[in-house]
């Protein structure tokens, strides 16, 4: 990141990245936990645990993923792709939001 | 932002670093200390009778008197005294107050007498609930603990040679002595943090992360407490009256079943017709927490529920809760988690102050200037602030009202005004000065210890002593190395000492 | 467990001798690639039974998590021993 200059579009693109890794994050790491919790082929409380573990993983992976990408709108795209994805298998799996 | 993976994951391990960097090392610090917050605690309440006790006797004294003194509450929790803890635990709810906690004596169960102090608890509360009102002290540590993860993952990712530099530390190269630290300290307790950072983050999850089991149980929260601790029978007062049958036979029965010691007592509606008390099993036989309990009917004595933990996600999310609560560890494996612990919190100082070295080159505005204040402020002051409150702990006097109130604001009051100083001194003067008050304050710990009349110089309880003069002299050591020959990695000037 | 501590420091400082910093601090002719990798797998094999030893018996996962701190530290251990070593040798 160095030799970049701090322009208003850096500044704009760290921030659009920022609100991807903790809102989008969240938002992904909530619909894994369902997601799990719903279509593991294990207890219901075994399930819901699996899926809560998953969530805490995936937060900080997500985030990582949001600044690797290759622009502050891919970040949103592979955000809003991967909770789509999540969100079928929970649908599939029985979940009704 | 380039697509590199390296130089992008640096940049948030910078960032994310830095944003949540002082509050994780107070975190660490005051969870390191937390790892002994038992022997704190007995060193705390030296008016305490000491030494050998026996679980269930202590059990029953607390019982006893809380059925005095707190028969209207509705729920008691209560942690016998054992081999740790010279003291019992009990915290009930009180109409008034939401809740109350009160360390009674092993044998009588009284908590009169004993001077009125948090002791160990406090660093223990202070590192996942910050001071904080529920629930924003948790969810703030609990996100501090996944931008601790983020900054572990990323930080394993960016550091380019980690193999070949695994055993590297070059001194006397300024910051690139600085950084040798900082790895060294993150990889050789690699394993420690990561397991740290992430069942930190776990034993929050029920508040930061419910969603999959809420989903899972329709939202029925009371089908998922029952799913989660299946011997933990809550059934609602009948309003009738009747006395509690005697505590020792059931502690007795919990001796010959669980395989492990007495952990925790818990009595529902002491009093009532409908109580319930459950026993927890201690982890000294297996890690785990609330891995085994047993419920008996109140009013008769007669086991109405057993459960011992064996499903696999359940038991998976027991052992992982019991890492980080360490409550399972015996002494040489809880002077590991202490070393560890001091460990992590040197790593997130030296990278604190790595972060404005990377940037000394550039001019050092006013943001640089204010990192730099925060980093002397608070990796410096943290510890001294600690310091504080075991200094008043000795030095407030036994009696007094409220006390545990002003030990806590003997903390703040400390903490706030190291800031303050930090933020007009040079900072070159500073650390300097820092160091050697915080090397003073932990020397004056066996000091006062001593001139209070308080100290008791039998091991475990003089532990507290022997550890705050080691500290004395690590900040001692640190003091003079910066006075003789570090150029500190700070942002403004050369760090050198070119004028007095 | 104390076996199993004492095992694991030699297998630790063979593997810091096969790492190439540490090597070159060690003697002054550098050592060759493939002598280093025999050094480290012989570091690794030694830890691998010291591993082995602590987790035998009863209580094996509190005797991990004890190895996996001890072996965290004794590297440290090795680390500031290389930086003594590397010191000397270049005064």
């Amino acid at each position: 990141m160095s030799g970049r200059a701090i322009t208003a579009r850096y500044r704009l693109d760290v921030a659009a990245r920022l609100v991807a890794a903790l809102a989008g994050g969240y938002g992904v790491a909530a619909l894994v936990a369902i997601a799990a919790a719903w279509a593991l082929p294990m207890a219901r409380i075994d399930a819901a645990i699996s899926g809560t573990i998953a969530a805490l993983v995936a937060m900080p992976v997500a985030a990582m993923g949001c600044f690797w990408a290759r622009s502050a709108a891919r970040a949103w795209i592979g955000i809003a792709l991967f909770a789509t994805l999540v969100a079928a298998i929970a649908i599939a799996a029985g979940w009704r939001p | 932002m380039k697509p590199d993976f390296r130089p992008s994951m640096t940049w948030l391990h910078d960032w994310s670093g830095l944003v949540v960097g002082w509050l994780l090392f107070a975190i660490a610090l005051a969870g390191t200390l937390s790892v002994f917050r038992e022997e704190i605690g007995d060193w705390a309440r030296p008016e305490a009778s000491c030494c050998t006790v026996d679980s269930a006797d202590a059990g029953a004294a607390a019982v006893a008197w809380l059925s005095a003194h707190a028969a209207s509450s509705p729920s008691w929790f209560i942690q016998p005294a054992d081999a740790r803890s010279g003291t019992s635990y009990a915290v009930w709810s009180d109409a008034r107050t939401g809740y109350i906690q009160k360390w009674l004596d092993a044998r009588s169960g009284s908590p009169d007498g004993i001077r009125d102090t948090l002791g160990g608890d406090f660093f223990y509360r202070l590192h996942f609930e910050l001071q904080l009102p529920y629930p924003w002290g948790r969810i703030l540590s609990a996100s501090a603990a996944l931008a601790m993860l983020l900054a572990l993952l990323t930080g394993i990712v960016a550091h380019r040679r980690i193999f070949v530099d695994f055993f590297t530390f070059r001194p006397r190269k300024g910051q690139r002595s600085w950084l040798d630290a900082h790895n060294l300290l993150a990889v050789t307790a690699l394993p420690f943090h990561l397991m740290i950072a992430f069942t930190g983050a776990l034993t929050l999850a029920t508040l930061i992360m419910p969603w999959g089991a809420m989903s899972a149980y329709r939202g029925d929260p009371t089908a998922l407490t029952r799913a989660l601790y299946p011997a933990a029978i809550d059934r609602p007062a009948t309003g009738r009256r009747a006395a509690l049958a005697p505590i020792r036979p059931m502690l007795a029965e919990a001796e010959r079943r669980f395989a492990g010691g007495l952990y925790q007592i818990n009595i529902v509606n002491p009093g009532d017709a409908a109580a319930v008390v459950t026993l927890v099993r201690a982890e000294d036989a297996r890690i785990g927490v609330e891995a085994e309990t047993l419920s008996f009917d109140g009013p008769s004595g007669r086991l109405i529920a057993a459960h011992d933990e064996h499903r696999p996600g359940v038991a998976i999310y027991d052992v992982l809760y019991g890492l980080h609560t360490a409550r399972y560890a015996d002494t040489p494996v809880r002077w590991l988690y202490f070393v560890s612990g001091v460990a992590l919190a040197a790593m997130i100082g030296t990278g604190l102050l790595l972060w404005t070295a990377k940037r000394r080159r550039q001019r050092p505005d006013a943001a640089h200037r204010l990192v730099e204040r925060l980093n002397l402020g608070f990796v410096a002051g943290t510890p001294i602030a600690f310091a504080a409150f075991v200094l008043a702990n000795r030095l407030l006097p036994p009696g007094l009202a409220h006390r545990v109130d002003w030990e806590v604001r003997a903390v703040f009051w400390t903490w706030a005004a190291l800031l303050v100083f930090a933020a007009i001194r040079r900072p070159a003067r500073a650390w300097t000065e820092l160091l050697i008050g915080g090397a003073l304050a932990c020397l004056a710990i066996p000091l006062v210890d001593a001139a209070t009349g308080s100290a008791i110089w039998t091991m475990p309880r003089s532990a507290v002593d022997l550890v705050a003069l080691v500290f004395a002299g690590v900040g001692a050591g640190a003091a003079a190395f910066v006075i003789r020959r570090a150029p500190l990695p700070i942002a403004t000037g050369t760090g050198r000492r070119t004028t007095t | 467990m104390m076996i199993a501590a004492l095992s694991a420091l030699p297998g630790i400082l063979l593997v810091a001798a096969g790492t190439p910093r540490q090597a070159a601090a060690l003697s002054s002719h550098r050592l060759h690639q493939a002598r280093r990798r025999a050094l480290r797998l012989d570091g690794f094999a030694l830890l691998l039974l010291s591993l082995g030893v602590a987790t035998t018996g009863a209580d094996r996962a509190r005797h991990l998590v004890a190895w996996i701190g001890t072996i965290g530290l004794e590297a440290v251990a090795v680390a500031l021993l290389f930086t003594a070593g590397s010191r000397s040798r270049r005064t």
